[in-house]
Formats: C-alpha cells, sequence, structure tokens
C-alpha cells in the first residue's frame, strides 16, 4: 500500500503541495483529479522520487519507501517520450536491462509484451514511425517492465482516440485485478467516473476530497426530485426542506433534516399522484465542480 | 488491448531480482550512446566521409611522390648503352623512381622513326663529342636528370683518376655544408601543419562530441523519458553512462582519424617526420580526453538548462566560445604566451601538443599541464554535475546560469 502523507512542495515563493495525504490501496484504481496546476504531477514526480519533498513522506508498506521500493513502482510520466528516434523493442530492452535483468529475460519479457499489446511487429520501427495510440501502448509497456506492484500513471488518456481509451482502460483493470496498486491522473472525469474506485481530488496544491465515489457522492447535501401530477409549489415551506426550484409540477428540493423526505413523500401522496420521487444521484463533473468551487 | 499481463510479481525473483551479474547502469547507458552513435547515419556518413577527405589526400600525395618514371630508350652505340645502364644503376641505388628500359637499334634515323611512332621515348646518341637525348614531343626532366648524373659522375671520375685522387674527393671539396641556428622542427611548415590539424581535430571533436552530450541531455529532458531513467537508476549514473559512452566514440574516432593519418604519412616524402608526430600524436590524445572529461559536465549542464534542442545555441555558448578561444590562442600564439597558455586547461589541449610538435619541450611540462586539466576536470564535473541534477527536472523554459545554480533539489 501506498500512504503518502502531509506532503509539502514549495517552487520559489509557490506553494505547490500544501499537507498532502492520501494511500493507495492494492487492486485498486485511484484516480488523481485537479484543476492545470493543482499540484498532480508534482506529487506523483516526489511519489517516483525523481523530485524531493519539502515536507511530508512517501510511505510503502508502512515504511518510508526507498530507492529499492521505488524499483517496484511502474511510471509514466506526463507528456510521455522515451526514445522518439530508436527502435522499439531496443529501448524497452535497455529499460528492462536498467531494472537489472539480464539480456535474454529482458528480451524475451519485451517481446511477449509486445506480442500481448499486439505490437510484435513494429517492435523494429521507430517509436516515432508509430500512431500515437500505438505510442501510448508502448509507454504502458515501459511502465510494466519492473513488474511493478505500484503504477504511477500521469495522464494516461489524454490524446487518444475511444479505442485506444477502452484498451488502455482494460489494461489498467486488469493490473489492478492482479492486486497492482494504480494511482493515474486525468482531465478526463467521464473516465475517471467509469474507472475508479477510489479519487482523490487535489486544488491549489491541497487535497479537497478524497474517498471512494459514493463515499464523495452521500458527502454532500442530498437532493431529490420530485414531480407530481399536478402543481408542486406546495412543497415551498415544508419543514425540513430546502426547494431549489419548482417547475410546474416538478421540483428539485434538497433535504436538510434526515427523515424529512419521508415526511415530504407521504404529503405528496396525500394531495394526489406522485410520478417520481428520487434521489439526484451527480455525476463526478457535477461532484468536481461543488467541491472545487467550494 | 485484450491483453493477459504476466502475474504482477511471480516472475519478479527470476527477471528483475537477483543482482548477480547486474550490470551497472552506467555502462547500460554508455552502451546505448554508442550502440545508437554507431547506428546513426549522419554520425557513420560524416566520419566516413572524414575518413575518405584524409585518405584521398595522402594518397594524392603519396601517388604523385611514389609515381615511377619509365622510359623506353634506344642507343645505337656500346658507349650510349653503357652510359644508360650505369645511370640506370646510379638511380636504382639511389631510391629513385626512373625506370631505363635500353634497346638497340641499328641507325640513328630508325631511331627517330621509332621515337616519333612512340615505340620509343627517346634516343641517346652520341653527336661528335657531346651527348643527345632525342624525344618527340617535349622534354622529359626526369630522364635527362638520370642521364645527367650518370655523364657527371662518369666525368668527375675519368678526371679523379687523372689527378689521382678519387672522386668522392672531388665531390667533398666541391660540396657546402649548411648549419641552421633554429632548429630543424621550428622550420619545418610540416610541423607547423601537423600542429594546426591537432588543433583542428581537437576542437571539432570537442564540439561535436560535446553537442552530442548536450543534445543526448536535451532529448531526455525533452521527451521526460529522463523522469522513467530518474525513477529507475541514479542520475549519476545517468551522467557518468553518457559521458563514457560518448569519450569513447569521441576517442574512438580520433584515434582512427590519427591512425589513418599517419599511415598516410608514412606513404609520403614526409615519413621521416613520423617518429615526431607519433609522438606528439600520443600525448594529443592524452590530451585530448583529459580535456574532453572537463568539458564533459559543462556540455550535459547546457543541455539539462535548455528546454529543447533549439535553446541549446544559448545555453552552450560559453563553452563554445571557450573552445573557439582555446583554438585560436592555440594556433596563434606564439613563443613566451604559447608557453604559458600551455598550462591552461583546456587550452593546453591545443598549445601543449603544437609546444611538443616545435621541440624543445622539458618532460614535466606536458604532465604538469594534463595534472592541472584533470584538477579543473573535478571541478567542473562537481559543478556541472549539481546544475545538470538540479536543472534536468525544470521543464518551464530554458534556465540563465544564476538561475540554474539557484534551483534546489
Amino acid at each position: 500500500m501506498l500512504t503518502v502523507s502531509q506532503l509539502t512542495r514549495r517552487f520559489g515563493p509557490i506553494l505547490a503541495l500544501d499537507d498532502v495525504s492520501f494511500t493507495v490501496t492494492p487492486g485498486t484504481l485511484t484516480g488523481f483529479v485537479g484543476a492545470n496546476g493543482a499540484g498532480k504531477t508534482t506529487a506523483m514526480r516526489i511519489i517516483m522520487g525523481v523530485l524531493a519533498a519539502h515536507g511530508g513522506s512517501v510511505q510503502w508498506e508502512g515504511r518510508v519507501a526507498t530507492a529499492a521500493d521505488r524499483a517496484q513502482f511502474g511510471y509514466m510520466p506526463e507528456e510521455r517520450g522515451l526514445y522518439p528516434k530508436q527502435k522499439v523493442a531496443d529501448q524497452l530492452v535497455h529499460l528492462a536491462r536498467l531494472h537489472g535483468m539480464p539480456p535474454p529475460a529482458a528480451k524475451s519479457l519485451v517481446m511477449d509484451l509486445l506480442d500481448r499489446f499486439g505490437l510484435a511487429d513494429r517492435a523494429k520501427d521507430k517509436l516515432e514511425a508509430l500512431s500515437l495510440g500505438n505510442q501510448q501502448r508502448v509507454q504502458i509497456t515501459a511502465a510494466l517492465l519492473g513488474h511493478p506492484r505500484l503504477l504511477v500513471l500521469d495522464e494516461p488518456f489524454s490524446g487518444l482516440d475511444p479505442n485506444a481509451v477502452e484498451q488502455m482502460t482494460e489494461v489498467l483493470r486488469d493490473q489492478a485485478s492482479r492486486g497492482v496498486s494504480v494511482l493515474f491522473s486525468s482531465h478526463q472525469l467521464d473516465i475517471v467516473d467509469r474507472l475508479c474506485d477510489t479519487l482523490v481530488i487535489l486544488a491549489g496544491g491541497r487535497v479537497v476530497a478524497d474517498g471512494t465515489l459514493d463515499q464523495l457522492r452521500t458527502r454532500g447535501v442530498a437532493r431529490h426530485r420530485l414531480v407530481l401530477g399536478s402543481d408542486a409549489s406546495w412543497v415551498r415551506g415544508r419543514p425540513g426542506v430546502e426547494v431549489e426550484r419548482v417547475d410546474g409540477s416538478s421540483a428539485v428540493i434538497q433535504i436538510l433534516a434526515p427523515g424529512a423526505e419521508q415526511q415530504l413523500l407521504a404529503e405528496a401522496l396525500r394531495r394526489g399522484e406522485v410520478h417520481e420521487f428520487a434521489r439526484i444521484v451527480p455525476t463526478l463533473t457535477d461532484l468536481y465542480q461543488e467541491i472545487t468551487a467550494a | 488491448m485484450t491483453t493477459q499481463l504476466a502475474p504482477a510479481r511471480s516472475q519478479d525473483s527470476s527477471l528483475s531480482g537477483g543482482t548477480s551479474g547486474r550490470e551497472p547502469a552506467w555502462r547500460l547507458v554508455a552502451l546505448r550512446e554508442i550502440v545508437v552513435s554507431l547506428t546513426d547515419r549522419n554520425f557513420l556518413i560524416s566520419t566516413a566521409i572524414t575518413l575518405v577527405v584524409l585518405i584521398s589526400t595522402f594518397g594524392i600525395q603519396g601517388f604523385l611522390a611514389g609515381r615511377s618514371h619509365s622510359y623506353t630508350v634506344g642507343v645505337t652505340t656500346p658507349a650510349a648503352r653503357a652510359v644508360l645502364e650505369s645511370a640506370a644503376a646510379i638511380e636504382k641505388a639511389a631510391g629513385g623512381n626512373t625506370v631505363l628500359t635500353i634497346t638497340d637499334v641499328a641507325t640513328r634515323s630508325a631511331g627517330e622513326a621509332a621515337v616519333r611512332s612512340d615505340t620509343l621515348d627517346a634516343l641517346f646518341v652520341e653527336q661528335g663529342s657531346a651527348w643527345q637525348l632525342v624525344g618527340h614531343t617535349t622534354p622529359e626532366e626526369s630522364l635527362r636528370s638520370v642521364v645527367d648524373t650518370a655523364l657527371q659522375s662518369r666525368v668527375l671520375s675519368s678526371a679523379a683518376t687523372a689527378m689521382g685522387t678519387s672522386s668522392a674527393d672531388l665531390l667533398a671539396q666541391s660540396r657546402t655544408g649548411y648549419v641552421l641556428l633554429a632548429s630543424d622542427a621550428e622550420n619545418s611548415i610540416s610541423f607547423q601543419i601537423t600542429g594546426l590539424v591537432f588543433a583542428m581535430l581537437f576542437y571539432m571533436s570537442s564540439i561535436l562530441f560535446g553537442m552530442g552530450i548536450a543534445n543526448s541531455v536535451v532529448q531526455e529532458k525533452q521527451s521526460r523519458i529522463v523522469e522513467i531513467l530518474a525513477a529507475m537508476i541514479p542520475l549519476r549514473s545517468l551522467l557518468t553512462g553518457k559521458i563514457v559512452g560518448s569519450g569513447v566514440l569521441a576517442l574512438g574516432q580520433l584515434t582512427l582519424y590519427v591512425g589513418v593519418g599517419l599511415i598516410g604519412l608514412s606513404l609520403t616524402k614526409f615519413r621521416d617526420l613520423i617518429p615526431a608526430v607519433a609522438g606528439a600524436a600520443g600525448w594529443f590524445l592524452l590530451f585530448f580526453i583529459v580535456g574532453f572529461a572537463a568539458l564533459a559536465c559543462l556540455w550535459a549542464m547546457a543541455g539539462a538548462m535548455a528546454t529543447r534542442s533549439e535553446d541549446l545555441q544559448s545555453t552552450s555558448a560559453p563553452i563554445s566560445t571557450s573552445l573557439m578561444v582555446a583554438l585560436f590562442a592555440g594556433i596563434f600564439l606564439d613563443g613566451g604566451p604559447l608557453k604559458i597558455i600551455s598550462f591552461v586547461p583546456i587550452m593546453s589541449s591545443v598549445a601543449m601538443p603544437r609546444r611538443l610538435l616545435l621541440g624543445a619541450v622539458m618532460w614535466w611540462e606536458p604532465v604538469l599541464a594534463l595534472a592541472l586539466t584533470a584538477a579543473f576536470a573535478v571541478l567542473t564535473v562537481y559543478f556541472g554535475a549539481g546544475i545538470y541534477r538540479r536543472s534536468l527536472l525544470q521543464t518551464r523554459g530554458r534556465l540563465s546560469l544564476r538561475q540554474a545554480m539557484a534551483l534546489e533539489e
């Protein structure tokens, strides 16, 4: 398990990370969400040990992470690169050997992975000759070379077409199902919504929300939509509720006191037909906007 | 990707686990640098072109110097044949490259006809008390000089016999010796040219491979692979590997050039210079490698301070300017100033090999100059590597040296 605790990092006068803490548990996909400049990349670099923290610590399995621990972390940096002018297989073998594998093992692992990613026939091509989607596959292959127990992926979905997004999604799910802890950042909230088990939302260098999607959804005020057979304006002024808006026979209501929704429903049924009474489940985009606006 | 990846850790012990036989990261990095260069078409083509230029320069010289002149000369009398035979013998003994084939012809007019039809190159006849060479269109000077030498030697030896002395004594009395106050080397244009060649080679190789290091650094930074590498291996290993890789390539290429140059020299009339030039070339390679080491980390620093290849021009300007100054100072200074700069690191890499070529250098002078450069290298490695490490993850634009020095890790 990865535990990030109270990370702080300044760049000159700018406080890039301010007391950032969260955990990434094995077998889960954790989405790392926040606006540009919120501190996601800085946090990921500190986790990977390529940038020093000014305060706080990165822990792996309960101890402060060492270089040996980090050898078990797979990393995919933002604006991914590798060597554009080197052949795909050559550079992957080079990376595998830097992981400490002897040449034959490195070669067979690379060919094995390329084969599974459907890239075996591109092994001898220069990286820059591949499509963006394929380059992304090579990049994720690079992150998997060390048989990582933690994957730290900075924007793995950016620039991918819908097909490639699907494929990347499968890779991440597959890794998680094998017990790998996966932390990835993304601006595509729909993907995060669909894919993630837990979520860390960063704004201005601080964690503003953190938990499972359900936890995040229930942490705000519960909102309900009520659709009646007749005019709904009577809901105004009922005890324990705050009316957001009334539009003819429908209304959106915030429930302020526990149980107030039951009383409201009973009153509605007493007055006539009820077509719909449902809790509004916010999308991640709604949640994100609500949370980061606060 | 309908992929089934290997279980996360199950193969770990067999693949990445055991540290036995694990190759040091810097060596893998160096190896990659070398392989990438050796498979880079531009690098191979530029090396090949330089070699072709070198070889053809020496080849043409050697061809011109070593070309043999072969003449078929007709004679009508045994006396003429005897003169030519002694001419051929003298030429052979002197190691000359004029070869004579002597053919008897019946009469002068038959011989002239043969010369006109180019069957013979010349006809050699006695006309009264004088000797004559009969040619077709142009007088063959080398033929004439060979024959003249033989005639003079004949005349001299018969005169000497008449005077009761030997031709060698007569020759000795008829020649003057020349004593030069300056050493041979100082006057030799060949040594000046060799010094110039060394200086140019040092400059070109330093710029080529130095820029190579800077480019390789900025490419890794630009593509962000440096973050993957930094997460895997210490940056120290990455830097060391890069410098060792480029250094090996640079030294290899220079050794190739110098070797081909020396072999080429042995084919020309300057072959007597080889011992002196080879000695200076050895020192030159030594000075090159130490000077290269002193600059390598600074080149890496220049690469790390840039964000794109386009920035390199400006971040590396101080280094390329220093090299330019070292080049011109090393070439154009003489006497005391040359002696002084032959101890200044980097400048010494141009100036000391040149002084060695010009002679009159105490044994400790190049050793001291090398030691000073090595000490300077320690400083630049420390300084350059620090800035390299701190600038490498700064991707928000080109850094000035002051900004880079103010960075923290």
